[in-house]
């Protein structure tokens, strides 16, 4: 059981730095902030918004896997699931949703451990795919609304003036898009912990959530956002479509306002499809606009497969935990292994380095004035 | 059909509602960000007073969204 709530603490840490593209990507690709200014903004209030509100959880998964059949091995594989498809898109550089990655790993395990009958395929159907649907067009919408209303509300103003004041501004709405997601994501963690330990006999079901799970879920969640997933970062903020500051702007306070609005109309939707919808609809709102559709076809194709490719690691993991006649022996070869893949993907992922120093060097700034003309699609 | 099958696992209504806040979000804050904008060249230009009450009426603004963006995070 210890291992697993580490287990469970590592998962929110690849959740901090893979998703700190979430809210910092446009934020640094106009550098309205310098990059390690950016995520270190981004890390405190991740960890400020852990401690906003633990309403939802205890929700974790519930609605999508029968909650009498998870076990503490089962949770085990499913966020081994979850944490090797993160490293595996962080790797890629492709902004995936985490909160996928565990459904489907938990998913994955549950399915191996007790058959279909362990899984609500309805649930899944509400609470994953339908939102998947919708979060990227209802923040793209937003997002074209807003740069349009930025670019022509301020048509007659300098070029600098404008440039200095969506700066400013997007420093606001990043911050609340890094608010709300320490608030959904340690939420998710703390709820992953909370279920170990009431299925390991250690908590009570119902019982409140340890003080202990949300400092620990809450510093797990900000190192890994202050770590930064440069990597996604550069994708997000540079690859899509070049972003100029009433971009990064439009793109941020569509993001907030989706998600914000949603999880306030009890909706979980991803943060990362959300701001990737967002980034994508001010790409087209832009005079001369490029948006990169290969990068985006990428990025879908890995929306798709989150749910069943965690789903599979998942249930890969629980059978070889199964394979052991001691969980507790299982759990720890399957850790063991996990370990020494990450490490390999790391080692790898190090020879083409993407850090805080190159994050930018293959951005393109465009100007205030090449708004509002057609679009030009890329493949 | 599509939105016949997704309504049937997102309610419509609510979904509208969200719709309906981001694109209020989405004209508010950027005008909110222009007059500010119009502020400071206001100022630049010798209007100080014109200027400083249009930067405080964009400031205001933000910070009332900001404020029910933090109220929505709370108080799900």
């Amino acid at each position: 059981m210890i291992l697993t709530v580490a287990t469970a603490l590592v998962f929110n840490f690849t959740n901090g730095f893979h998703d700190t593209a979430n809210a910092m990507a446009t934020t640094i690709a106009t550098e309205a902030l310098p990059p390690r200014r950016a995520v270190g903004l981004a890390a405190v209030l991740n960890l400020v918004g852990a401690f906003l509100s633990v309403a939802v959880a205890a929700t974790i998964a519930s609605g999508i896997v029968d909650q009498g059949m998870i076990t503490v091995p089962v949770i085990f594989a499913g966020l081994i699931g979850a944490i090797v498809w993160n490293v595996i898109t962080w790797y890629a550089g492709i902004p995936s949703s985490s909160s996928h990655a565990l459904v489907g790993g938990v998913i994955g395990s549950v399915l191996v451990a007790e058959g279909t009958a362990g899984v609500l395929w309805s649930g899944l159907a509400s609470k994953v795919i339908a939102p998947a649907l919708v979060a990227p067009f209802v923040c793209g919408l937003a997002a074209l609304v807003a740069t349009r209303v930025a670019y022509r509300s301020t048509r007659r103003r300098s070029e600098a003036s404008v440039q200095r004041g969506f700066r400013v501004s997007q420093i606001l709405s990043s911050s609340l898009v890094a608010l709300a997601h320490g608030t959904n994501d340690a939420q998710k963690t703390m709820g992953v912990i909370v279920l170990t330990l009431v299925a390991g006999g250690r908590l009570a079901p119902g019982s409140a959530v340890p003080t202990w799970v949300i400092v620990t879920c809450a510093i797990a969640v900000a190192l890994g956002t202050f770590s930064g997933g440069w990597r996604v970062i550069r994708t997000l903020g540079t690859k899509v479509t070049p972003i100029a500051p009433p971009q990064g702007f439009s793109a941020e306070t569509a993001s907030a306002t989706t998600i914000l609005a949603s999880s306030f109309f009890g909706f979980s939707l991803s943060t990362t499809q959300v701001v990737s919808g967002g980034v994508i609809g001010t790409g087209l709102a832009r005079r001369g606009g490029i948006v990169h559709w290969l990068v985006v076809r990428r990025m879908v194709v890995a929306w798709v497969l989150t749910v069943p490719a965690a789903g599979l690691i998942g249930a890969s993991a629980e059978e070889m935990v199964a394979a052991f006649s001691s969980a507790t022996t299982g759990v720890i070869v399957v850790a063991i292994i996990t370990a020494v893949v990450l490490a390999v993907v790391f080692r790898i992922a190090h020879r083409t380095n993407v850090t805080a120093e190159n994050v930018l060097d293959e951005v393109e700034v465009p100007t205030a004035g090449e708004a509002l003309a057609p679009v030009v699609v890329t493949p | 059909m599509t939105l016949l099958s997704l309504s049937s696992y997102l309610p419509a209504g609510d979904l509208a509602r969200i719709v309906a806040a981001t694109l209020l979000a989405s004209l508010v804050a950027p005008g909110a960000v222009a007059v500010g904008i119009a502020g400071l060249d206001r100022r630049d230009d010798g209007a100080v007073a014109v200027g400083n009450t249009l930067i405080g009426v964009a400031a205001a603004t933000v910070t009332i969204l900001v404020a029910i963006g933090i109220y929505a995070l709370v108080q799900r």
